[in-house]
C-alpha cells in the first residue's frame, strides 16, 4: 500500500464560514510543511475551487428532502501521497444532474493544456456577459492548475440521489 | 451628482479596493477568494456604471492579486467590460504580480487575451 499522510479531513455540512475555516487551517498547516511557495499556492487555489464547487453545487435548489437526508453534507480529504498532494471531495448529487456534470468533466479531460486555456478564456468572457452561464469555470481551473486529469466517480445512493467523488492529484 | 471615493479594507477573503472618481485611479489589491464574489463586486460594478457616465480624463486600474478565484474572475471581467465602454476608452489596466507568482501571471495573460483594453502585465519584486 502506498504511504498516505492525511493532512486535513472534514465531513459535514458546508457553510461559507466553514469554507473559510478549512482554508485558513490548510494555509496554516502548509506553512509548517516543507513545500515551495509555488506548491503551497497551487494546493491552496485548487482547494478554494474544490470547496466552492461543492458549496455552489449544494446551493443549487436544495429541497426539504435534501436537508432531511443530510444531503448537504460533504467530505473533504487532503493528503500527501509520496510527493504529491491529493485533494478528494465527495458530495451528494441529484441523479438527473449526473449526466450533465459527467459530460462537462469528460470534455475537460479530453483537452490538453492549450485546449484548457482556450476553454477557460472563452468561458470567462461568456461568464461576464451572462452570469448564469458560469458553470464549469472552477473545474477547468482545477484541471489547469493540477496538471492532471479530473479523476471522478459517481456512486448510486438510491433512485434519486447519487454521490459524486472527485480526486485531484496535484503535480 | 458626484461619486464618492471607494475605500474598502481587505479581509481574509476579499481584497482592498480604492477607486477615486476624480483622479481616475483605481486599485484592487490582495486576495479575492470569496465564494460569493458577486455579493462583494456587484456594488463596485454599480459604482463603475455611474462612474463611466462622467469619467476622469483617463482611468488607470492597478490590479495586484495574491489569490484570485474563478468566481471573482467573472466579476472582474464584468467590471473591465464596463470600463471598456467609456467613450474614447482612456482606460488602461496594470496587472501586477509577484515575479515568481506564475499563477497570477497566467491569470493576467488570460485577461489580456479577452479584455479589449490596453493591458500591461508587470512582474514586481516585492509587495
Amino acid at each position: 500500500m502506498e504511504e498516505e499522510n492525511v493532512i486535513l479531513s472534514f465531513k459535514g455540512i458546508i457553510t461559507p464560514d466553514l469554507l473559510t475555516s478549512v482554508l485558513h487551517l490548510m494555509e496554516a498547516k502548509m506553512e509548517t510543511m516543507d513545500e515551495t511557495p509555488r506548491t503551497r499556492k497551487r494546493v491552496f487555489s485548487i482547494l478554494v475551487e474544490c470547496l466552492q464547487n461543492i458549496y455552489h453545487h449544494l446551493d443549487d435548489n436544495p429541497t426539504e428532502a435534501d436537508f432531511e437526508a443530510h444531503n448537504r453534507s460533504a467530505v473533504v480529504l487532503i493528503s500527501k501521497v509520496k510527493n504529491q498532494f491529493l485533494i478528494r471531495t465527495g458530495n451528494c448529487i441529484n441523479i438527473p444532474k449526473i449526466m450533465e456534470l459527467k459530460e462537462r468533466l469528460d470534455t475537460i479531460n479530453a483537452m490538453d493544456k492549450d485546449g484548457l486555456r482556450e476553454m477557460y478564456q472563452t468561458s470567462l468572457s461568456e461568464a461576464a456577459m451572462s452570469p448564469k452561464a458560469t458553470a464549469g469555470l472552477g473545474m477547468i481551473d482545477i484541471a489547469r492548475k493540477s496538471g492532471n486529469k479530473l479523476d471522478y466517480e459517481f456512486l448510486e445512493i438510491d433512485s434519486n440521489m447519487g454521490f459524486f467523488c472527485l480526486n485531484i492529484l496535484i503535480d | 451628482m458626484s461619486l464618492t471615493i471607494v475605500h474598502i479594507k481587505p479581509t481574509e477573503t476579499t481584497p482592498e479596493v480604492k477607486f477615486n472618481p476624480s483622479t481616475g485611479k483605481f486599485e484592487i489589491k490582495g486576495r479575492s477568494i470569496t465564494e460569493n464574489a458577486s455579493e462583494f463586486y456587484n456594488p463596485l460594478i454599480d459604482w463603475v456604471k455611474s462612474y463611466i457616465e462622467n469619467p476622469a480624463g483617463s482611468t488607470t486600474v492597478d490590479v495586484y492579486f495574491d489569490y484570485l478565484n474563478t468566481s471573482s474572475s467573472k466579476s472582474l471581467m464584468h467590471l473591465f467590460n464596463i470600463l471598456g465602454t467609456i467613450p474614447g476608452k482612456e482606460v488602461s489596466i496594470n496587472w501586477l504580480h509577484k515575479k515568481d507568482d506564475e499563477a497570477m501571471k497566467e491569470a493576467g495573460e488570460d485577461f489580456n487575451t479577452i479584455v479589449n483594453l490596453p493591458f500591461n502585465i508587470v512582474g514586481t519584486d516585492s509587495n
